[in-house]
């Protein structure tokens, strides 16, 4: 059964806009999926319909087997604890350090203070910035405010991330590393929907890409057979403690 | 147990969660709980005093008189019948006969000296009648009213006056004091309506500034109950703090009161306080308005 799976979507807003028209694909459990296309076409909207931030106006929207629309509000929240969210603009508490920002989600869970220390630590080491586990976001450059962001979604341990245009407000080389790092942590299962328009990184990073225009799918690119970039990906090193 | 654990650890972080709320704003939460004070402490003084003002018409009425004018034609045997029913009802303390000179000299006294010097003794009006004293505790201004109704239907009975404290002095007293202490606590829950506002905005601006967190919260999976309980307990927080400060405050001030009446007046009457009451209602008023403003700020903004 596929992990996600979208049958003839369509979402309509209030004054005739259509975000979406009649979008149909699967995504299997480990896949690593590229959406794409030009602003506007719909690629946002389709990563709310797959947080249940929205509902489709038409057509079924399915994830981790359960069709969205039927989902009672008061099942959401677990369905979200299965998805890591990655945003462009990183959306991190200022006030907040690293280490608390990557905290902030495990309260949620109800973990002890010593398993989210744990966590926290673990996942700041894997993706190098442990560092900064006491600074404050404004003091990371915006590769490393990504990070961070991303080590909030990895610390709640999901099966599926979803990323919108993450690497939008970074230069071509820290882009590069965080879709490096994406592809290590689908590397070890992890299912990735990332939202992307630069072609550079599409081109760079040959993966399976659905092309989205006004809101239709115009292309379902497959996996090209040989890869044609020839970064290496960082090695994720063990868990300290 | 594993899932007590954790309800147990999400609670405490909850509650530390909610406690941080309250120096998002710290004038804004110092400012709202004490207008909360403020208002509470009017609400137990305005019942105190009222309490007090009833206590003061009761006493006046247990010790009202009523003057019964008999018809000129009524005998003596039937007065003394008369005497005999009034005497024998367990609100009446005395019935003393009054005869036609002895209502004509109370009558004279009335007049100003002059004119009563200046008029036959004859022009003054006299009627003999009854002076029925209430006993001392037997119901207040609603007994008068009950004794001079029962009065008036005996036969005989010509008409039932009421000096000097009349039923109808007392019925007047004890309206004005009602209107009064329905205007204070009127304006003690509009007070606390306002106050109730006051704290939805506090809990407004705290949700305005963990709106990011909130939305972060949201996308992770954080319940409806996980991101309302911190606002929860500072609404409680602030609510209960507020009513009981509010609540103290009154019992010190009604202590002042009763201290000042002792010592000037040497007067029995004392302004109730009721801390065993007072205290717990608080409590249980202050998590009403905190409950009510939570549930106010997160209808407003949805959390």
């Amino acid at each position: 059964m596929p992990l996600i799976s979208l049958h003839g979507v369509s979402k309509s807003y209030p004054g005739g806009i259509e975000a979406l028209s009649d979008v149909t694909f699967d995504v299997e459990e480990g896949e690593f999926v590229f959406l794409s296309g030009p602003s506007g076409a719909g690629k946002t909207t389709l990563l709310r319909l797959l947080l249940r931030m929205e509902v489709a106006s038409r057509g079924d929207v399915l994830a981790f087997g359960r069709n969205l629309r039927a989902l009672r509000s008061s099942a959401i929240p677990y369905l979200r604890r299965n998805i890591g969210v990655v945003f462009q603009d990183f959306r991190l508490l200022p006030d907040r350090t690293v280490a608390e920002n990557v905290a902030v989600g495990l309260h949620v869970l109800g973990l002890s203070r010593r398993d989210i220390r744990r966590r926290v630590a673990n996942t700041l080491y894997d993706l190098d910035i442990d560092r900064y586990a006491h600074h404050y976001p404004s003091m990371l450059s915006g590769g490393e405010q990504q990070r961070v962001a991303i080590g909030r979604a990895l610390v709640m341990h999901p099966a599926l991330i979803l990323a919108d245009e993450p690497t939008g407000n970074l230069d071509w080389e820290l882009s590069n590393e965080i879709v490096r790092l994406f592809e290590e942590l689908n590397s070890k299962g992890t299912t990735v929907v990332m939202a992307t328009h630069d072609r550079f990184l599409l081109d760079a990073c040959p993966r399976r890409t659905i092309l989205l225009n006004r809101g239709m799918v115009i292309e379902d690119r497959p996996v090209p057979v040989q890869r044609t970039h020839d970064a290496a990906p960082r090695p994720v090193r063990e868990a300290a403690g | 147990m594993i899932a007590l654990r954790i309800a147990a650890r999400q609670s405490l972080h909850l509650l530390g969660q909610g406690l941080k709320g309250l120096v998002v704003s710290p004038g804004q939460t110092a400012a709202c709980i004490l207008s909360l004070a403020v208002a509470g402490c009017l609400v137990v003084l305005s019942a105190s005093f009222g309490s007090l003002a009833v206590q003061v018409l009761d006493r006046a009425g247990r010790s009202a008189k009523v003057l019964v004018y008999l018809k000129d034609e009524v005998p003596a045997d039937r007065v003394k019948d008369l005497m005999a029913r009034i005497g024998a009802r367990p609100d009446v303390e005395a019935v003393q006969y009054v005869t036609r000179e002895q209502d004509r000299a109370r009558n004279t006294d009335l007049l100003p000296k002059d004119l009563a010097a200046s008029m036959p003794p004859e022009a003054v009006p006299g009627q003999h009648g009854l002076d029925v004293t209430f006993r001392a505790g037997a119901g207040g201004t609603g007994g008068v009213t009950e004794l001079a109704a029962f009065l008036r239907a005996l036969s005989g009975v010509d008409v039932v006056a009421e000096p000097p404290v009349g039923a109808g002095r007392l019925r007047a007293l004890g309206a004005a004091v009602g209107f009064l202490r329905t205007v204070v606590t009127m304006l003690a829950v509009l007070l606390l309506v306002g106050t109730l506002f006051f704290v939805v905005g506090t809990l407004t601006r705290t949700m305005e500034r963990r709106r990011d967190e909130i939305s972060i919260l949201r996308l992770l999976g954080a319940t409806d109950t996980f991101v309302r309980s911190p606002i929860l307990v500072q609404g409680i927080f602030q609510g209960v703090s507020g009513m009981v400060l509010g609540a103290l405050a009154a019992l010190l001030v009604s202590g002042a009161v009763n201290a000042w009446l002792a010592a000037e007046f040497d007067v029995a009457v004392r302004l109730p306080t009721w801390p065993g009451l007072v205290l717990p209602l608080a409590v249980a008023g202050g998590t009403v308005v905190g409950v009510a403003g939570t549930f106010i700020a997160t209808a407003r903004r949805e959390a």
